[in-house]
């Protein structure tokens, strides 16, 4: 049976995998990481992102550099793909921005053989499992939605979702008397 | 005492001070890069954009760093401008604001951390070259710094092999 540490080492090896997938720069959940988040919970663990002192390490950083770099070039393609202008309105030709989407796709799957265990995006404490903090916001958006700690508008429009949101009991709010 | 002619190392310098300032992001051309680049086209040099000249894997990690913060303001001026079209008088963007100031910030600490700076552009046969990188938003911010881009999309700027 597999030890705790052994849970965070998988769990830190399929967040590599979804946050190098194809569409690692959607703001989707990775249903891998998610069930087995799920699983860690329902056996008492608390997953959390961490806070500005929970950081990367400088060998760590190299790698998330290079997956920021690869997943922003995807976000600024794909924002050309669906706007389809320039700056001055002119029509863009777009297959050139088709390719660099396949580039960043085949930069992120270099980087998943380079590192196939991942790095330490997780860590174990105590009862805790914390996500490290990364500096860029466009890296730590994608991977919070990846493992479900940032709830994606796919899953707010589920019947699953909707219902659990119209049974949940609201905490009166003070400020509201 | 009379300096000695310019060498690709000025350049070099100078673009790597345009390529890590908080102006990275602008489409407007640095002023000394492209002071450099006529001196050179006046000494009889072509400046061409390279497709063979690329970057080592540890000057990579450089670019990347950079690609990673200029591409962070780029998405929060992105999203400032959806939040104010969205939200008008009720738009909050300081969260994106402090974003963009981490993003210039990071920029000013590549400058400082890699002391040995860039290498742009290399000399060859009489020619200097741009080299290339593998993420467009490093190669366009990069030519509008250089001013090989301008803002109205003229390609003033020849393309080798």
């Amino acid at each position: 049976m597999a030890t705790i540490n052994q849970k965070v080492d998988h769990l830190n090896k399929l967040t590599m995998i979804a946050i190098t997938s194809k569409d690692a720069y959607m703001h989707t959940a990775n249903k891998e990481v998610c069930e087995f988040i799920n699983a860690l919970k329902s056996e008492g663990y608390n997953i959390s992102e961490g806070d500005e002192f929970d950081i990367y390490t400088d060998y760590e950083m190299r790698v998330i550099d290079r997956l920021t770099a690869l997943i922003s070039q995807s976000i600024s393609a794909d924002e050309v793909i669906r706007y389809g202008m320039a700056d001055d309105g002119e029509e863009l030709e777009l297959d050139q921005f088709y390719n660099y989407i396949s580039d960043s796709e085949i930069g992120l799957l270099e980087c998943r053989v380079n590192y196939p265990d991942g790095i330490r995006f997780f860590y174990l404490d105590g009862d805790d499992i914390i996500l490290k903090t990364a500096p860029y916001f466009i890296f730590q958006d994608c991977i919070m939605y990846k493992v479900g700690l940032y709830v994606s508008e796919e899953i707010l429009k589920t019947k699953e979702y909707l219902e659990m949101a119209a049974s949940a009991v609201w905490e009166k709010n003070p400020l509201d008397d | 005492m009379k300096k000695n002619k310019i060498t690709v190392d000025d350049l070099n310098f100078a673009t790597w001070l345009a390529i890590t300032s908080e102006e990275f992001n602008s489409n407007e051309a640095h002023a000394a890069v492209v002071d450099y680049l006529d001196k050179f086209r006046a000494s009889g040099y072509r400046v061409y954009m390279s497709g063979t000249h690329r970057y080592h894997d540890s000057e990579l990690r450089i670019i990347e760093r950079i690609v990673t913060w200029t591409a962070q303001i780029i998405y929060a001026e992105d999203l400032i401008q959806k939040e104010l079209q969205m939200m008008g008088e009720d738009a909050d963007p300081s969260i994106y604001a402090h974003q963009i100031k981490d993003a210039k910030k990071g920029l000013l600490k590549c400058r400082k951390q890699f002391q040995d700076f860039l290498k742009c552009f290399v000399e060859e046969d009489g020619a200097i070259y741009l080299r290339s990188s593998p993420y467009f938003i490093f190669e366009e911010r990069l030519m509008y710094r250089t001013g090989l881009l301008l803002p109205e999309m003229d390609h003033s700027l020849e393309l080798a092999d």
